[in-house]
């Protein structure tokens, strides 16, 4: 956690000048608000700077810790493995397809993930594993919290708002935004299509997203 | 009960056993009906029970291929491997193609396919599935999927691949299937002794079968019904039993899976069932019959005895014992036989009572009194019998003065004093009426008439009845067997014969004689005759004059009639008139005396010869009133005077019935018809009565005249009666003048007519005639 904040300081402080707060609400079509949403910004004139950042997907009592993680391209993560015993990590999306064999702690490299999209992650061996890597092409982005909110300081220009999570089955593209921002200002984003059914409950347990309402 | 209805009537013991047959054969075959309907109901059941067992037994083994290949294509899908050959399929198919070729060879599929997450193709057995989008998710569902493809059929199962097991995203479809060939197998009709068949009733189609299915003919498919139950069809000369049930589906339409069987395997069990029934119930009619013929026996045997019984009582015997039987029923017909047997019996000697006694007195009757003489004529015709026939004078007397109740203790009286005296050799009887009979052995009285005499005896004490005492006289007739009669009809009329003789004659017996009988055989034959001898002209009549005494002239006639039977000859009057008068012929005699009378009162006058005729009335002519009107119309018809007739009447006729006779004799008076007194003074003449009749002349009875020369009494009667006469304005008649001295007298005393033999005796109308011109020629001397 310590470490994202400090990804995302990097990135704000890099574009420093007139930037404004931006809360973003993601509903469902039922208006309920969603949390664990990916909320991404993309700017429509303004260059996006590179990143190589680094970002940690951990495995943690045979889950994928976090479940979902948004990085900007061509950001290094690392799979950590904080369990005692063996995972074999593996992606066969065609955003990254990869496979960490059986390994333990922190033996494997971290993986370049160059390629925009969803990468779906599994365990061979743990058939209930299951994660998410979302490679966005800008360095505005966050996921919203228990109350369905996401909160971006960007600068203010033009952006194209998207949202992306695996229970959402429209395309971002679909129902995407564009935001004027030049000042604190809020947006709220409502899914067209129903969600896709919960089928794991990942979201449901679990310390860091709790429940949604 | 006639012949041609017992020939039609068949014995118990027959209707016994056929009645056993038919009941026994009832009972076989509702019973056959039933074991039939219930074996057949209950191997249909147990059949329908097995066809559903054995078609959960092919679903089972169905579902548990399918689910075998399920459990195999999951784990093909949560193969690393695989997804890896997946995921890199675009490079490199042929990896992909023999992975799967090894994997269709563990699971026992036949076919396969594999599309990739937008269901196109990446790699499979043959050509690419057609709308593989649309179908291929629907064969993951659980119930059995049924394919066609390239002719063949197919059970398809299909599994989605996700990369990431637990993602909501399928990357790919595994489609795998196996061929039904394989899955109906003989195999499957060993398990279930049923053939299996396949089918979808939309498009009629043969999807599979077990070998020697009788459905291969697909024209039988629309025929088959899938509604629950047993069915059954026809098919190539054999009934099959068949049931169907969903199995699945084929192209959105259920698919059937039909259990079929011959009916001969269904059912044979029960036919063979249904022969060992029929053989038992076979045995146990025979049995039954068996059983009706030796009960039938039972019964029918003392009946027979019965009849025998029954035969033998009709034909006057007396039965000692029936049949006794261990059956309560026949046990009391036999005993209702003894009680009727004895009730006849007794009835029997009460009819015979009836029938030969007399009710009253309870002596033998006169039908037993004949019996016994016949008997004994027959068993002993050698013997002499006296047979005593007994009257009881004077009985209507008696009868009449004390009452019908007294005269019939006097007839009981008789008969206990009858009973008394006859003895071991002689037999009384009461023939009816006052009338008893007794017949005896000859010899035990030394004589007829003393025999009579001890019989009269027993009528010497009075006969003492309810405080009044009677002296009764009896007549007694005898006749003597074989002397006067050789039967007993004629020994009965004989002793009949004698009793009325000695009644006439009043004496106390009388024995038959020859005299009697033909006397009264005449007698009693002649009024048969009386009407018959009127029309054939045996009756004639004889006119006897009246010579008027003062002018010694012949005015009157008395007409006489005469019957001269072509057999008795000469009948007397005396003889035939008191039993034409009895028996009421009387009358016809009366008009035929009218008639020829006034036929020859018309012819004399004719001649020149003027008659007055004298004709006898009878009593009862005297009582019919019809008697004036016609002597009317007889004068009428013969254009007589009335003064041509006289009605002569006895004194006796006149008093019968004073009352009718004066009315009728007023009326013939009045008609102008002279009336005559007859036989006067030998009745009981009321001087009264006398007077008040309206008669013309008195006729004094010959018995005064005919020795009027001689008795100086019957000249002072005669006398006296001719004055009494002159006195009452009548004329007198004297009858049996026979001789001159007698005339002389009469002619003395101034009697007015004299007849008799002196002048002539009666004689033919033509006799007299000639008479008559000798009279007025010659007078009386002649």
């Amino acid at each position: 956690m310590i470490r994202f904040t400090l990804s995302l300081l990097l990135v704000m402080v890099s574009t420093v000048s007139h930037s404004s707060d931006i809360d973003i609400v993601v509903t469902d079509n039922q208006n309920t608000p969603l949390s664990n949403v990916v909320v991404f910004l993309l700017p429509k004139n303004a260059p996006v700077e590179t990143t190589n950042g680094m970002a940690i997907m951990d495995q943690v009592n045979t889950q994928f810790y976090p479940h979902i993680l948004a990085v900007q391209r061509n950001t290094q993560v690392s799979f950590p493995n904080s369990d005692s015993i063996q995972h074999h990590v593996y992606s066969f999306s065609a955003a990254k397809v990869f496979e960490l064999e059986l390994y333990k702690g922190l033996r494997a490299n971290p993986l370049l993930f160059d390629k925009l999209g969803v990468v779906e992650m599994g365990c061979n061996v743990h058939d209930w594993m299951l994660g998410y890597i979302y490679v966005v092409d800008t360095p505005y982005f966050t996921k919203t919290d228990q109350s369905g909110l996401a909160s971006l300081q960007v600068p203010n220009g033009e952006y194209i708002l998207r949202v992306w999570h695996p229970r959402i089955s429209d395309a971002p593209e679909s129902f995407q935004l564009p935001v004027s921002v030049d000042e604190v200002m809020q947006v709220t984003m409502k899914v067209p299509s129903d969600l896709l059914p919960d089928v794991n409950a990942y979201e449901n347990s679990g310390d860091e997203f709790g429940e949604y309402e | 009960m006639s012949n041609t209805n017992t020939f039609f009537k068949t014995s118990l013991q027959m209707r016994m056993s056929f009645i056993f047959l038919l009941l026994l054969t009832i009972i076989v075959l509702v019973t056959l009906y039933f074991v039939q309907r219930a074996t057949y109901q209950h191997s249909s059941i147990q059949l329908f029970s097995h066809m559903q067992t054995s078609v959960s037994v092919v679903r089972d083994n169905i579902e548990g291929r399918a689910s075998a290949l399920d459990n195999g294509m999951t784990t093909l899908a949560k193969d690393f491997s695989i997804k890896q050959l997946i995921a890199t399929a675009n490079d490199d198919r042929q990896s992909l193609k023999s992975a799967m070729f090894n994997y269709q060879n563990r699971l026992g599929a036949d076919i396969f396919w594999v599309l990739a997450d937008d269901f196109s193709p990446l790699v499979s057995t043959s050509d690419p599935l057609e709308r593989s989008n649309e179908i291929v998710p629907s064969f993951t569902t659980p119930e059995l999927h049924w394919f066609s493809f390239n002719h063949r059929y197919y059970l398809l199962r299909a599994t989605p691949v996700r990369f990431v097991e637990n993602s909501t995203q399928v990357n790919a479809w595994v489609v795998m299937g196996i061929d039904v060939e394989k899955l109906f197998t003989q195999n499957l009709v060993e398990l279930t002794n049923m053939q299996m068949t396949l089918l979808s009733l939309k498009s009629n189609t043969l999807l599979g079968a077990t070998p020697d299915t009788p459905f291969v003919n697909s024209l039988v498919l629309p025929d088959i019904e899938v509604s629950s139950g047993l069915h059954r069809i026809s098919l190539s000369s054999t009934n099959t039993i068949y049931t169907t049930v969903e199995f699945g589906v084929w192209e959105h339409s259920p698919v059937y899976i039909v259990a079929s069987t011959g009916e001969d395997d269904a059912y044979l069990s029960s036919e063979s069932l249904i022969g060992q029934l029929f053989i038992i119930l076979l045995s146990a009619a025979t049995l039954g019959l068996l059983g009706a013929t030796l009960l039938s026996r039972e019964i029918t045997k003392p009946l027979h005895q019965l009849i025998k019984a029954a035969h033998r009582m009709r034909a006057g015997e007396f039965v000692e014992t029936f049949p006794s039987a261990n059956t309560l029923e026949v046990e009391s017909l036999s005993s209702a036989f003894d009680e009727m047997q004895q009730g006849i019996r007794d009835r029997e000697e009460q009819i015979h009572h009836l029938a030969y006694y007399d009710e009253l007195t309870n002596i033998p009757n006169r039908i037993q009194f004949s019996n016994h003489i016949r008997d004994i004529l027959k068993q002993q015709p050698e013997c002499q019998l006296t047979v005593l026939m007994l009257d009881v004078d004077r009985f209507k007397d008696i009868n009449d003065t004390l009452g019908h109740d007294l005269g019939d203790e006097l007839l009981i009286a008789i008969a206990r004093r009858l009973s008394s005296y006859a003895t071991e050799s002689s037999f009384c009887a009461r023939l009816g009426g006052d009338e008893y009979a007794v017949v005896s052995h000859q010899g035990a009285h030394d004589s007829p008439e003393e025999a009579a005499e001890q019989l009269i005896k027993l009528f010497e004490q009075p006969f003492k009845i309810e405080n009044v005492v009677l002296d009764v006289d009896c007549s007694v007739g005898i006749a003597l067997y074989p002397q006067h009669a050789q039967s007993l009809q004629g020994l009965m009329q004989c002793a009949d014969i004698a009793m009325y003789s000695c009644k006439d004659q009043h004496n106390a017996f009388a024995v038959y004689t020859d005299a009697l009988n033909k006397h009264s055989v005449v007698r009693l034959s002649l009024m048969s005759e009386l009407k018959g001898a009127l029309a054939e002209g045996q009756l004639e009549l004889h006119y006897q004059p009246k010579l008027t005494i003062h002018s010694h002239k012949v005015e009157t006639l008395e007409c006489l009639i005469r019957w001269f039977h072509p057999e008795h000859g000469f009948v007397p009057p005396d003889d035939f008139i008191p039993l034409a008068e009895q028996t009421g012929s009387i009358r016809h005699v009366t008009q035929w005396a009218l008639r020829t009378a006034c036929q020859q009162v018309k012819k004399w006058q004719e001649q020149d010869m003027h008659f007055t005729v004298a004709v006898n009335i009878s009593a009862i002519d005297l009582v019919d009133l019809s008697l004036p009107d016609s002597i009317a119309s007889l004068l009428m018809e013969f254009d007589l005077l009335p003064s041509a007739l006289t009605m002569e009447v006895t004194e006796s006729a006149v008093m019968s019935d004073p009352q009718n006779a004066l009315r009728a004799l007023n009326l013939l008076r009045n008609m102008g018809i002279t009336l005559s007194i007859d036989d006067f003074g030998t009745g009981y003449s009321s001087m009264a009565q006398l007077k008040k009749m309206p008669v013309d002349e008195l006729k004094i009875d010959k018995a005064f005249v005919l020795d009027l020369a001689t008795n100086q009494d019957d000249r002072v009667m005669v006398k006296t009666l001719v004055s009494l006469a002159q006195n009452l304005g009548l004329t007198t008649v004297a009858e049996g003048v026979e001789d001159l001295a007698t005339l002389e007298f009469l002619t003395e005393i101034g009697c007015t007519k004299a007849q008799g033999y002196y002048m002539t005796k009666a004689l033919r109308s033509d006799e007299l005639v000639t008479w008559y011109q000798n009279f007025t020629r010659n007078g009386l001397t002649s």
